[in-house]
């Protein structure tokens, strides 16, 4: 490689010091490009996947960014600017529905939360993913969304632009959990089972 | 009007003639004036007069030319002025096209050969001048009143025809109300055994040996026969088709017997028992078909949906495709599984074949299809020949997700195979789990080591193997045999597993030199410095990893969430490469003291084994090679 020294010309380290370098340093590396690697796809998608994020609400108040928005218009077949001016509405109506009273006495601008602790925090507690509640995740932005446009047909464009990304999939796991089961009920004493007969079960 | 004409003949009848004229008028209700022949049954009678009267209050565009109070109901004169008492005639219908008035009754029930009256023939409201007095006097007539008492009877069904199968109706009525409930019990019991997984039948399922007590008869029997004792509906049912069955038999036997030939006893007839193979087997495909449709029904109200498609080898050899779907509905989002199949070209192209017959004969439009979720194959991701390529021709904008699930375990893989003392500890963790349950007689030694020490069910639990198919086997297999922060050190796996080691290679064991060797070599591995210090970055890397793993598993997961899990993942891996200096100390001095306890406790026991105090040279000098190596291969 150009720039490495050889073996000899390298600064003599202590042993600890190049494990160290050698096993800790290179195991992390290869880790972080190896998630970069394989998480790449769709980067476009997520961007704009992210303003919809009910965390980032006090954000998009104040304005969208540049080119957001714009992949999903696209997928979506709704024209960006309807789509924009839609979320801008409905990030200030949620903001103004989900805050609890006691939250609306004592508004202080805590936008400078650090980002450390925020992602320890999502690490621990395991969001449930049934939540009706906790108006912080997709699912109840669209809970909310969905009884809004029973009401009003000013939000359509926005509800299926979060219908929408619900329902792209992340993971295979439903397939797995059905083999799963396939192995339970396939079994060798139960080998010739007829086709539709299993997938009944 | 046609006097003999059936209505549906009448009613064609009438759209070819004049009347078709105005388009306002509505041809089914002059369809309701037409007499059904008199010879007809009853019931046609019946339904003849159901859609009467006709009584218009009000024309679209033309005006009554009598007064309705006065036509249509019956005006007793009593003394008293005001408290006049209407009684509606109900016999009474008018023709606004015609403007006729007519009698229904009569129309429904007088014979031919009678003279006809104008009411059955129509009443021109126009033409006659006293209409009042007429519907009077028809009122009163005799032929009238008989009339209205047939219709009387053929209400109460005492028509001749009625009371012949009267009773048959009743029975049958009773029959299928019967079977309804047994039928009801019998698919409870199904869904049941379909909700355990469980087999449905077993070797005796003949009718007439249900009684027998000492054979089992299958799951699916012996439930009916254990709610039969509990139920009255079951119970009765159960006795017939024993009885019936029974009585079968012995006659298949004597005609056996008569014969003195073999004759098939399968007649095939009239012995519905609902507890066949057949029958059960019906049952369970039409539970099934009913699932689907909803599933299915519940996919085309969603509008758009994704698809999540695998594939796997099953016992039997047989590639099975399983084929699921996301969808939203309302405020939720499902994942459903809606098919499975086997595929026999497991091809891109072949794939796709199958799936678009499959969603053909669901009848659901593929265009609808907005992301799909495959796992890395190249069948499946590819995008010149995989099934993703053929999924954007149908849909160009269709969204490709590799499954975050696959990925991030290819991230692990990545992870552990990258140099020399990864690779170390990670194949000596598999080692040593295969040697322990290699034999039963080692697995005896390390049982009764464990049943001193361990409480409960960790008695007789061993060492996790690294399955290829588990996503979190290495965590789970690395924890299952060094843990750092273990309160108890005296208790702890890893001791436990030298102590194990050590008994084997002891002096007195019984085991080969071929056991022995591995387990000296295993100790002498596991002394290494390294291999311990290695084992503390990847459980300190898992404790990250793991969580995400499993909730990367969790039903109905979202975009967004599994994207902002692993951007954290990311961040938390990167927070610890460039805190590397005080990590790697702080994590020497946790390895430091684990091992001066291990030691320490090994001492006090007066074991022949100590861990190493510091990394021994060799385990450097290759590692260099190894990642010059694979830093040519990732730059390549």
């Amino acid at each position: 490689m150009p720039g490495e020294l050889a073996a000899d010309e390298r600064p003599s380290l202590s042993t600890e010091n190049r494990f160290k370098v050698e096993t800790y340093n290179y195991i992390l590396d290869v880790m972080t490009s190896s998630i970069e690697k394989r998480f790449i796809s769709n980067s476009e998608l997520l961007k704009d996947c992210i303003c919809l994020d009910p965390k980032n609400v006090k954000a998009i108040k104040h304005g969208l960014p540049d080119n957001s928005l714009v992949k999903l218009g696209e997928l979506t077949n709704i024209e960006v600017n309807i789509l924009a001016s839609e979320l801008h509405q409905f990030a200030i109506q949620f903001d103004a529905i989900t805050k609890t009273f006691e939250e609306t006495m004592s508004d202080t601008d805590d936008q400078y939360h650090d980002y450390e602790s925020d992602s320890e925090r999502e690490l621990s507690t395991k969001e449930t993913l049934d939540c009706k509640v906790c108006n912080n995740c997709l699912r109840c932005a669209f809970n909310i969304l969905h009884d809004m446009v029973q009401q009003s047909c000013s939000f359509n464009n926005i509800y299926y632009a979060y219908k929408f990304v619900l329902t792209l999939p992340c993971t295979q796991v439903t397939c797995e959990r059905t083999f799963s089961k396939l192995k339970n009920i396939k079994t060798k004493l139960r080998s010739l089972i007829s086709q539709d007969i299993m997938e009944t079960d | 009007v046609g006097d003999d004409k059936s209505v549906q003949y009448a009613k064609e009848n009438c759209a070819d003639n004049n009347i078709q004229q105005s388009a306002s008028f509505n041809l089914s209700s002059v369809a309701y004036f037409i007499r059904p022949p008199c010879n007809e049954i009853v019931e046609v009678k019946l339904a003849f007069l159901k859609n009467h009267p006709i009584q218009p209050f009000v024309l679209m565009n033309d005006k009554l030319l009598f007064d309705p109070n006065k036509v249509y109901y019956q005006n007793i004169e009593t003394t008293n002025d005001q408290n006049k008492d209407k009684i509606p005639r109900k016999w009474l219908s008018y023709c606004s096209y015609t403007k006729k008035v007519y009698c229904t009754t009569c129309m429904a029930f007088s014979p031919i050969r009678e003279k006809i009256s104008n009411l059955i023939s129509g009443l021109n409201v126009t033409n006659s001048k006293n209409i009042y007095n007429t519907l009077k006097i028809h009122e009163s007539s005799q032929t009238h009143c008989e009339l209205v008492s047939a219709l009387l009877r053929a209400n109460l069904n005492k028509s001749i025809g009625n009371c012949i199968d009267f009773n048959l109706k009743e029975i049958h009525s009773k029959e299928v109300e019967h079977s309804r409930l047994v039928i009801k019990r019998l698919i409870d019991i199904i869904l049941f055994i379909g909700r355990q997984g469980i087999s449905f039948r077993g070797k005796d399922e003949a009718a007439y040996s249900l009684e027998d007590k000492s054979v089992n008869h299958g799951n699916f029997l012996e439930l009916v026969m254990l709610l039969k004792d509990y139920d009255v509906v079951l119970n009765e049912h159960v006795k017939k088709c024993i009885e019936l069955s029974k009585r079968r038999k012995e006659k298949a036997m004597k005609e056996m017997n008569n014969k003195f030939s073999q004759v098939h006893s399968h007649e095939r007839g009239s012995l519905v028992t609902f507890l066949s193979k057949t029958f059960i087997n019906k049952l369970i495909l039409a539970i099934g078909q009913i699932m689907q449709e909803s599933i299915v029904n519940e996919i085309k109200q969603a509008q758009i949906f994704s698809i999540l498609v695998d594939l796997t080898q099953d016992v039997a050899i047989l590639d099975q495709l399983a084929i699921c779907v996301r969808y939203t509905l309302k405020n939720n989002v499902y994942e459903k599984l809606l098919k499975l199949t086997i595929a026999h070209d497991s091809t891109g192209i072949g794939l796709f074949n199958l799936i678009k017959s499959e969603f053909f004969k669901l009848n659901i439009d593929m265009s609808k299809i907005v992301g799909c979720s495959f796992d890395g194959a190249s069948n499946m991701k590819g995008a010149y020949n995989g099934l993703q390529y053929h999924l954007k021709s149908i849909n160009p904008l269709c969204i490709y997700t590799h499954c975050y699930g696959h990925a991030l375990n290819l991230v692990m893989v990545d992870s552990t195979e990258c140099c020399q003392n990864t690779e170390m500890l990670f194949g000596l963790v598999q080692q040593s789990a295969t040697f322990l349950s290699d034999s039963h007689k080692r697995t005896k030694v390390w049982s009764d080591l464990t049943k001193k020490t361990h409480k409960c069910h960790d008695k007789l639990r061993k060492l996790n193997l690294i399955g290829a198919t588990r996503w979190w086997s290495k965590d789970k297999a690395l924890t299952s045999i060094i843990q750092f922060n273990e309160p108890n050190i005296e208790n702890s796996r890893f001791l436990l597993f030298i102590h194990f080691l050590l008994q084997i290679i002891s002096k007195d064991s019984k085991f080969d030199a071929k056991t022995k060797f591995t387990a000296r070599n295993l100790l002498k591995l596991w002394s290494k410095f390294e291999v311990i210090f290695t084992a503390a970055i990847y459980i300190n890397i898992f404790s990250v990893s793991s969580p995400v793993s499993t909730f990367l598993q969790s039903r109905s997961l979202n975009y967004l969430t599994a994207f902002n899990m692993t951007k954290n993942l990311l961040h938390e891996i990167k927070k610890r490469r460039d805190n590397s200096d005080q990590k790697c100390i702080k994590l020497h001095s946790d390895v430091h003291n684990f091992k001066q306890k291990i030691n320490n406790a090994l001492v006090s026991n007066g074991d022949d084994f100590m861990i190493k105090d510091d990394f021994s040279k060799t385990c450097l000098e290759k590692v260099r090679v190894a990642k010059k190596k694979n830093a040519r291969r990732t730059s390549s």
